[in-house]
């Protein structure tokens, strides 16, 4: 199946229509929601996209997940006699990432301003740190039961996003709706709270054409 | 050559062998050498005992079962092994450990599930045997954090799962501290 995806990315990005009169860098930001985890993590979003070849859609991605820390309970518990024998703490896990990728784009439509709803789709290594901290917490005698574990974890993903790019008060601007996949890499056997990310992200930017 | 290759398959044999038996151990980062506070079942139990750290491995389920003592009053018996788990791993001074519950005659399943959420404070009999086979005795405070019956669907097996918080002392020779256990028994084992 991975091999399958990995030829269709790599047709896509020998094939894809030629959109681009010139090369061009974008830089774009936004918000980013969780699909893999029924309470989700949030983070900001911030995106490079090169692509560098003129008349070809082909396009080199690098995106800066930074996360906002995800809170819940969790319980702790004691055998000294001298103190409550079970606390509920606060769960603080926070997620980012760094991605790299290559991919392709598809023109699906153009209006006669020149705007236009390109299909992106790309491919790469996805680096992905959990870092989890109790608060409120007596480390010395209580003993939080089933804790999560800060991970890190790096593998391949694969990506989708639809993009309308458009122009005003002449700068070329774009919005971008990308889902991608969670990380083909594992937390291994442990069994944590929380699942790998999915993340889609909602992001808007600018495009910088290059001479 | 040959005797090469026997030693050689010898070492891996041992070697896999012992990563089965810490297949469960998930390293505390807070608590050096003890595995994490779990409720799953997976049948691990460490502590540090004069501040070194134990585990159970050697043995994968702890023993429970009930004493009969002749009188109204038996003895509920939870026992485990104790293998030093620190970077010395030089022999144990200890072979197991044991908590000496007093419980009815009568004491059944359904008592044992009753001790969900219950925390014995400095109240029941500790014994640790050592190598010589001398049995020490003590006092331990043992918490039940969660007692809880499963039923696996496949099989119709049921399994009692256990975990919970101890410490103790024995006198003052032997101190045990941050102990935590996490067992899943099946029910087929239980005299009781």
């Amino acid at each position: 199946m991975r091999l399958r995806i990995t030829v269709v990315f790599f047709l896509i990005t020998l094939f894809a229509s030629h959109i681009n009169a010139q090369s061009f860098i974008t830089l774009s930001s936004g918000i980013s929601t969780d699909l893999n985890n029924t309470r989700p993590f949030y983070g900001v979003p911030i995106t490079l996209r090169l692509e560098p070849f003129k008349r070809s859609a082909f396009f080199i991605e690098a995106t800066q997940e930074i996360g906002f820390n995800r809170l819940s309970k969790a319980d702790a518990y004691t055998a000294s006699a001298d103190l409550d024998e079970h606390v509920v703490l606060t769960e603080a896990v926070k997620h980012t990432s760094f991605s790299m990728g290559i991919g392709g784009a598809i023109v699906l439509y153009t209006n006669k301003k020149n705007n236009q709803i390109t299909l992106n789709l790309s491919t790469g290594i996805c680096s992905e740190h959990y870092t989890v901290n109790f608060r409120n917490y007596d480390k010395a005698n209580y003993e939080v039961l089933n804790p999560d574990v800060t991970e890190y974890i790096s593998g391949l993903y694969a990506s989708i996003a639809g993009v309308y790019n458009f122009h005003k008060r002449k700068r070329d601007m774009f919005i971008m709706l990308h889902l991608q996949s969670p990380s083909s890499a594992g937390f291994g056997r442990y069994k944590l709270s929380f699942y790998k990310t999915a993340p889609m992200q909602f992001t808007y930017g600018y495009k910088l054409f290059i001479k | 050559m040959k005797n090469f290759k026997t030693f050689h398959l010898l070492f891996i044999s041992v070697f896999l062998l012992t990563k089965c038996n810490f297949w469960n151990f998930y390293p505390d980062p807070d608590d050096k050498g003890l595995s994490r506070f779990t409720s799953r079942g997976y049948n691990i139990a460490t502590s540090y005992v004069n501040g070194r750290s134990f585990v159970n491995t050697g043995s994968y389920s702890p023993l429970l079962y009930k004493d009969s003592t002749g009188s109204s009053i038996d003895t509920l018996r939870l026992t485990w092994g104790l293998y030093p788990n620190d970077s010395v791993r030089t022999v144990s001074a200890y072979r197991n450990i044991s908590f000496l519950m007093p419980v009815s005659q009568s004491f059944n399943k359904t008592n044992l599930l009753a001790f969900n959420g219950q925390r014995f404070l400095n109240s029941v009999p500790l014994t640790i045997q050592d190598t010589s086979l001398n049995t020490m005795t003590g006092i331990a405070t043992l918490y039940f954090v969660s007692v809880s019956e499963v039923v696996f669907s496949d099989s119709n097996d049921k399994y009692i799962k256990l975990s919970g918080l101890f410490d103790g002392n024995i006198g003052d020779s032997v101190i045990i501290t941050k102990g935590r256990f996490d067992f899943e028994l099946s029910e087929k084992t239980l005299n009781f």
